[in-house]
């Protein structure tokens, strides 16, 4: 297949990559590349065997026509508010200074870790009509209706992709904008350039790259998301995802649900292209030797721009803080009275028919989960950011696109796929708590690989090399050297991957069998029976299980390794 | 027997030959330097040595033994980076005691490394607490440690300031002759060659041009090459006019100059280089065969001065003690000698 470049130390390092490829490819054939393309090709099929019907109606149908269209839609929409919002927070990132400013940084890597679902149970419970905001206002105001009825419509899901992305898009923007030369700004002043001007002119270019990177990044989450749009869309709105569990776990339509697949693959590829694309220029742009000039925020004198400053911060407060301190207000709230009987019913009860087990049962489970697609995803995704650090091997772009296909791919139709993939042989894994740690793996890993690389990227190899001098085999070089030295990156990407399993509903939702559930998969069903109190205590579960598990990254690995 | 002998080594990454039929052999207990300019194949030959890379063709044989089948670790060779590649989570003490992190009795070692390369008191601390001069030191002590047959150091001063530069390759230099070490040393700084080395070797584009003594080397080049790389010379381009048992003739515009004849083969009408270092330009009395030029500008060293000059055959660079140029001045007529038993002569051709 690929042919060494001869680099690579002897014997061992070639023929040990050749293995561990063979051995990866192997597993991935397994458990994504051959469930895969079972689904895939049954968008080719029809009642009467090989046919191009389910495509034709996908993409011609009224019916079909209008979820990718609303899909796309709602995506665009969700990205520019989420480009509005994470603008201004980079702008006030990048070019003020005050206290608490790194803490808010880090804060921003909350929307991703934090469940979907938790994010539209804390949504219903803050913007719906009877909700804490509405409720709120009501009562200040004297008011005989709710203001605000935005769930269940397109504000309600756009909103809700914002208080998700916008984040991302302050973090990448910000990190772009702080970093830029301020020398060339100051050479446009020096030539007598206005403000406005220098910015549309002088700026804005170079931080396009980050800004076009970031929203395709926000684009392809928002078009694949599954949760928001299935609780906070109603029965009017469905996007793509939707319209392929509905098919698949409902309607039992194999072939329009793989039609479907098939056509969001298409869409979402190429904005993920864009954004590799873009992400890639970024590292050119990105040098400055001095630090952008800040200004201190909370210092005299108090302008225009403070005072804006203030009322964003004060706006965001309300609508990032707002769903969480709902849910937690919400968990201590039942059947008309203050406590904690959610929790204890959480603690004792035997069964509850909205879960099909006990609540207990139902962490147990997804802790099981979490630990063992946290181990697998590791061990994959750490094979994979080595193989692509350090092997030379010709055709290693290609090989290194297809080991991090799963990113293009949506979790239910990677949920879809190995429901159908894993049913049958080879393995006969279906219903099984197996094939769900296996999904959650398979989503994951890309993840894990893209913390480790730029860590392992920043290794220098010589170090291995130098060990090996002094007597070590390759493995004691990457024992002692490589391991120790990843340790730090180990840890994140082992919390992140924890995290993002301890939140997966969407892949897990079609896997799961009827006497099995998850804590996401628990919150959703609490809530579609509108047991919010039990819901609430349920999702303040995963919240502090993965705060535990983000706390613990500072605590066991934040000291030492820093050098 | 030698302790290191390579033969006909050939690397090639792609269409690049970095070595290209390189022979070298090295004697137990001698320090040879590997000097060149970047890209001329020198680490790659090391890195080849060390098992790094795997050549393409060749052999390497160190102390009667085969090296091709072995993998590094196995190879008995220590190893000095350009950039020291301590192990950043590992002590002082850590990075030396890891090739005999297993032996017996290695903490004493250890002890005795420390001593050797004057770190006593920086044993606990992390290479990110060290200077680079220090760094550097532990790098030595950490590829001395396990006892290997051979020794390569790979630019090992090349990220240091001056001043260090040269205490620390009297540091290399004593420490070697203490353990009497085969050690190969990649530079490209000549006067590190020089300073350091038993033995040096020019590389150039892939292959060794000239091995020998610095001494041979400096006063004796043996092509074109090693002509221009060593030492300042100046480069006057001409023809051969007429070749004698002793001497050598030619023409460079016009003017008549004379070298001693070095062995080789030459014919008139034939392009030619010479070659004479600008220390050994002279200034003539009128009887002599000479140039005359005129001084563009002194240049001020300190010790010496290097006179620039404008003649007929080009542009000349003269280089006296400082206290004879006093009288040197801008648009000043001058004669100048170029003595023949100084002046080397190489065919034309040979120099890429």
């Amino acid at each position: 297949m690929a042919a060494c470049l001869g680099d690579g130390d002897h014997t061992t390092v070639t023929r040990g990559w050749y293995l561990a490829l063979l051995a990866l490819f192997g597993l991935l054939a397994l458990v994504f590349y051959y469930p895969l393309a079972l689904v895939l090709s049954m968008a080719f099929k029809g009642p009467n065997g090989w046919s191009f019907s389910a495509i034709e109606s996908v993409i011609t149908d009224p019916y079909y026509v209008h979820l990718i269209l609303f899909t796309v839609k709602q995506a665009a929409y969700s990205t520019l508010l989420s480009l509005g919002i994470g603008l201004v927070g980079a702008y006030i990132l990048a070019r003020y200074n005050f206290p608490g400013k790194r803490t808010i940084r880090s804060l921003t890597v909350i929307p991703f870790v934090l469940p979907a679902i938790v994010v539209a149970l804390g949504f219903i419970l803050f913007f719906g009509n009877s909700g804490y905001l509405n409720r709120t206002l009501m009562s200040l105001f004297g008011l005989p209706h709710p203001p605000f009825r935005i769930l269940y419509s397109l504000v309600g899901i756009v909103l809700a992709h914002a208080f998700y992305n916008a984040p991302i898009v302050m973090r990448v923007v910000g990190a772009s904008w702080e970093g830029l030369d301020p020398s060339i700004d100051e050479a446009a002043q020096s030539l007598g350039v206005g403000r406005w001007r220098r910015f549309i002119g002088i700026t804005l270019p170079r931080l396009m790259p980050a800004i076009l990177s970031s929203s395709a990044l926000v684009f392809v989450f928002t078009f694949l998301s599954f949760p928001i749009v299935l609780t906070l869309g109603g029965a009017r709105y469905a996007t793509i995802e939707v319209g392929i569990y509905t098919l698949v776990r409902t309607l039992l339509d194999y072939n329009h649900g793989a039609a479907l697949i098939l056509v969001e693959i298409v869409i979402s590829l190429s904005f993920t292209y864009l954004y590799l694309r873009t992400e890639g220029r970024m590292a050119i742009v990105t040098q400055g030797s001095r630090r952008m000039p800040q200004r201190a925020l909370f210092a005299l004198p108090v302008d225009a721009g403070k005072v804006l400053i203030a009322l964003y911060a004060l706006l965001m407060g309300v609508f990032f803080l707002g769903p969480i301190v709902s849910i937690i207000i919400d968990s201590l709230h039942s059947a008309q009275s203050w406590g904690i009987a959610n929790y204890a019913q959480l603690v004792s009860q035997r069964y509850s028919p909205f879960l099909g087990t006990s609540p207990l049962a139902t962490v147990r489970t997804s802790l099981i989960i979490g630990s063992l697609a946290t181990l697998a995803s590791l061990l994959v995704g750490m094979t994979i950011a080595f193989f692509v650090v350090r092997a030379k091997i010709i055709g290693r772009w290609a090989i290194e696109a297809a080991l991090m296909a799963p990113l293009a791919v949506s979790s239910v139709a990677i949920g879809f796929a190995l429901l159908r993939g894993l049913s049958g042989p080879p393995l006969r894994l279906g219903g099984t708590l197996v094939a769900i740690i296996i999904a959650h793996a398979v989503l994951i890993y890309p993840f894990v690989v893209r913390v480790l690389r730029p860590i392992l990227e920043g290794l220098d190899v010589q170090l291995v090399e130098a060990a090996r001098s002094l007597g070590s085999s390759r493995l004691h070089a990457f024992l002692d050297i490589e391991l120790p030295l990843l340790r730090r990156g180990l840890l994140v990407a082992a919390v992140f991957a924890f995290a993002l399993s301890m939140g997966e509903m969407s892949a897990t939702i079609i896997l799961i069998r009827p006497g099995l559930s998850t804590i996401p998969i628990a919150v959703y069903g609490l809530l579609s029976a509108r047991q919010f109190g039990a819901a609430s205590a349920m999702a303040v579960v995963l919240i502090a299980v993965t705060a535990i598990a983000f706390i613990s990254i500072d605590r066991l690995g934040g000291r030492r390794l820093n050098a | 027997m030698p302790e290191l002998a390579v033969s006909d080594l050939h690397k090639s990454f792609g269409d690049v030959h970095a070595v290209n039929g390189l022979d070298l052999t090295l004697a137990e207990g001698e320090i040879l330097a590997l000097l060149g300019p970047s890209g001329c194949g020198k680490t790659t030959t090391l890195r080849l040595i060390a098992g790094f890379d795997r050549p393409d063709q060749g052999t390497i044989v160190l102390h009667g033994r085969d090296l091709l089948p072995l993998p590094p670790e196995k190879r008995k060779i220590g190893f000095v980076f350009q950039n020291y590649a301590l192990f950043p989570h590992m002590t002082v003490a850590q990075n030396i005691a890891y090739g005999i992190r297993y032996a017996p009795r290695h903490t004493e070692r250890v002890r005795e490394l420390i001593v050797l390369v004057d770190l006593s008191g920086l044993e606990r601390r992390y290479p990110r607490e060290l200077s680079s001069g220090q760094c550097q030191r532990v790098a030595l002590a950490r590829a001395l440690a396990p006892q290997p047959r051979l020794l390569l150091l790979d630019e090992p001063l090349s990220a240091l300031d001056a001043k260090l530069r040269e205490s620390l390759r009297r540091e290399i230099r004593r420490i070697q002759q203490e353990v009497k070490l085969a050690t190969l040393h990649v530079t490209h700084d000549q006067d590190e060659a020089m300073a350091i080395s038993d033995r040096m070797a020019v590389m150039h584009a892939g292959r060794i041009e000239q091995i020998g003594t610095p001494s041979e080397i400096y006063s004796h080049p043996e092509s074109a090459f090693v002509a221009s790389f060593i030492g300042h010379a100046n480069v006057i381009a001409g023809t051969i006019t007429s070749v004698s048992e002793e001497r050598l003739e030619m023409d460079a515009s016009g003017t008549m100059l004379r070298a001693a004849a070095s062995g080789r083969d030459f014919h008139p009408g034939e392009d030619v280089l010479l070659f004479c270092k600008e220390e050994k330009l002279r200034l003539a009395d009128d009887g002599q065969k000479t140039v005359s030029a005129r001084v563009i500008i002194a240049e001020y060293h300190g010790e010496t001065v290097i006179v620039h000059l404008e003649s007929r055959i080009g542009p000349l660079r003269l280089r006296m003690p400082a206290g004879m140029a006093s009288n040197m001045s801008a648009g000043m007529q001058v004669s100048v000698c170029l003595p023949p038993e100084e002046c080397d002569v190489f065919p034309q051709k040979t120099l890429s």
